[in-house]
């Protein structure tokens, strides 16, 4: 891929990344992480009046193993904090993460509890933050929109260079 | 073998502790209908026992066993509240105990649901249950450390925030 | 014994396979209901709660927002001015705010700021599109929370049988 886009006259034509971006944003199989209220507005943008099926994102993939976007929708507790760890370890990359909602931006309503994790950045890298307690799920899709339009940016060379995910420490 | 259902009223169910117990019956109420009594930690077991197997009392079903915490004076006070799905009424034990050192025995023997809900009290509030099959941590993370639910535990979120509504004096420097 | 079942198996073969061919074929005629979002946006009450805008020029920096908000996510920062009024007189001070921001990240669109504002400086609007790549972006300052002010639709009309407010009976 180097080979054609770096060696390519036109700097701007970069026809293997702009179609392999495209291939990546229009195709994304999501894993619902849903923990709590935020799910259900998950669902909601599930079914048919607000369909996210329409964006090319396939909904509720049979595990991790076969997904590469991950949404986190809901109160995220530091009991359930390492299986999201180890969920997320299982994606393969390239992976997004899309925070739904307060309590996985950072905390939410919950913000002052004991029993917490503050934001579900403390442990993921996180792309997109939809904000909304819950998000109607027309926000969603509007995140979903705004996540497609970073990956079409996005130089996968770049990213993952000399960077691989470390993989779940066996527990 | 279980009687006609008959809904007892909480005097009678007094009546009957009182006299099967005695003076280990501390104190007795009734709250909008429910019979709540406050015994000696001795008797405890016991008195769950008695309940579940009299027939005319016959509280099978164990709604809940919780702790409330009532500060400096009061000491903890654990409590399992029953009920009967023969006779539909309801009834509730309490046990004080003293904040420090506090031990009560487990009735998760007699009710298999108290077992858990008996975690969630020894993780919450720091009682030991004396019998308990599996005293590990039910809700909390492994490295927790304190007991959340004691009226002395600091929110440390709320203490590390400075709070935005304090105004801050009429002499304000300006960002 | 044979010959009727072997009848009755040749009725039942494939109507089970029509049946459901008959439902999809009904479902398939049927007018989608989806909404085709980016393009078509939907029709929101005016007090649905999207994003709270800020009207500057009647916050008289109360402070009451920032206390009632059970997040803590309203960040205030003010000064007091003096000026000697044109007419002569004693000095009249006046608060002058300086940072107003919300944390969109902390809030939990209770409404609580924007029923206690004893002023009407706050407001309800039903934008939800401000989704960001960096949390840092979710914190809205005062310009931004100016610029919602824009976005906020009239109130509903009054129901019938409703009491008039008094201030248009007056």
């Amino acid at each position: 891929m180097g080979l054609i886009t770096e060696n390519t006259p036109l700097p701007k034509l970069q026809p293997v990344k702009f179609i392999l971006n495209w291939g990546r944003r229009y195709s994304l199989w999501v894993m619902n992480f849903g923990l709590a209220c935020c799910a259900i507005e998950f669902i909601a943008a599930s079914t048919s009046k607000n369909d996210f099926i329409r964006l090319g994102v396939i909904p509720f993939a049979h595990g991790p193993r076969q997904a590469d976007l991950l949404v986190v929708a809901g109160t995220l507790t530091d009991k359930m904090a390492p299986a999201l760890k180890r969920v997320y370890d299982q994606i393969p990359d390239p992976k997004y993460v899309i925070s739904f909602g307060s309590c996985s931006n950072c905390g939410g309503p919950y913000w002052d509890s004991y029993s917490v994790t503050k934001g579900v950045d403390q442990i993921l890298p996180v792309d997109v933050y939809v904000p909304g307690c819950p998000p109607r799920p027309e926000a969603l899709l509007h995140g979903i929109i705004r996540l497609q339009e970073k990956i079409k940016d996005e130089d996968i060379q770049e990213k993952f260079s000399g960077k691989l995910t470390a993989p779940a420490v066996s527990s | 073998m279980a009687s006609s259902p008959r809904r007892l009223s909480p005097p009678e169910v007094e009546a009957r502790l009182r006299a099967r117990f005695g003076q280990d019956v501390l104190a007795f109420e009734d709250q909008h209908g429910h019979a709540v009594a406050t015994v000696s930690t001795g008797v405890y077991r016991d008195v769950c026992r008695f309940l579940r197997d009299e027939p005319e009392l016959g509280f099978d079903y164990c709604d809940f066993t919780g702790a409330v915490d009532w500060g400096d004076e009061g000491g903890f006070e654990v409590l399992t509240h029953l009920f009967s799905t023969t006779h539909h009424h309801n009834a509730r034990v309490k046990v004080k105990l003293p904040h420090e050192d506090p031990v009560c025995p487990t009735v998760s023997d007699l009710f298999p649901t108290s077992d858990w809900h008996e975690r969630e009290t020894m993780e919450m509030f720091g009682i030991r249950f004396e019998g308990h099959p599996q005293p590990v941590k039910l809700l909390l993370s492994e490295p927790f450390e304190g007991h959340p639910l004691r009226k002395d535990f600091p929110l440390m979120t709320r203490e590390a925030k400075p709070w935005p509504g304090a105004a801050e004096g009429e002499e304000e420097e300006e960002e | 014994m044979a010959e009727v079942e072997l009848e009755e198996l040749e009725q039942t073969y494939g109507s089970g396979l029509l049946k459901g061919l008959t439902v999809t074929l009904k479902t398939m005629l049927k007018p989608a209901i989806t909404q085709a979002y980016p393009h078509v946006k939907p029709d929101l009450p005016p007090r649905t709660r999207g994003v709270i805008a800020l009207k500057q020029e009647n916050c008289t920096v109360c402070y009451k927002c920032a206390r009632e908000c059970p997040d803590w996510c309203i960040y205030i920062d003010a000064h007091k001015e003096t000026h000697d009024p044109a007419g002569g007189g004693r000095a009249r001070s006046a608060k002058i705010l300086d940072r107003f921001a919300i944390d969109y990240s902390l809030c939990m669109y209770c409404g609580i700021c924007v029923e206690v504002c004893p002023f009407d400086a706050l407001f309800w609007s039903p934008e939800f599109e401000y989704a960001e790549y960096d949390i840092q972006e979710l914190l809205h300052e005062k310009e931004r929370l100016e610029e919602w002010t824009y976005k906020v639709l009239p109130p509903p009309e009054l129901e019938d049988g409703a009491e008039v407010p008094q201030e248009a009976a007056s």
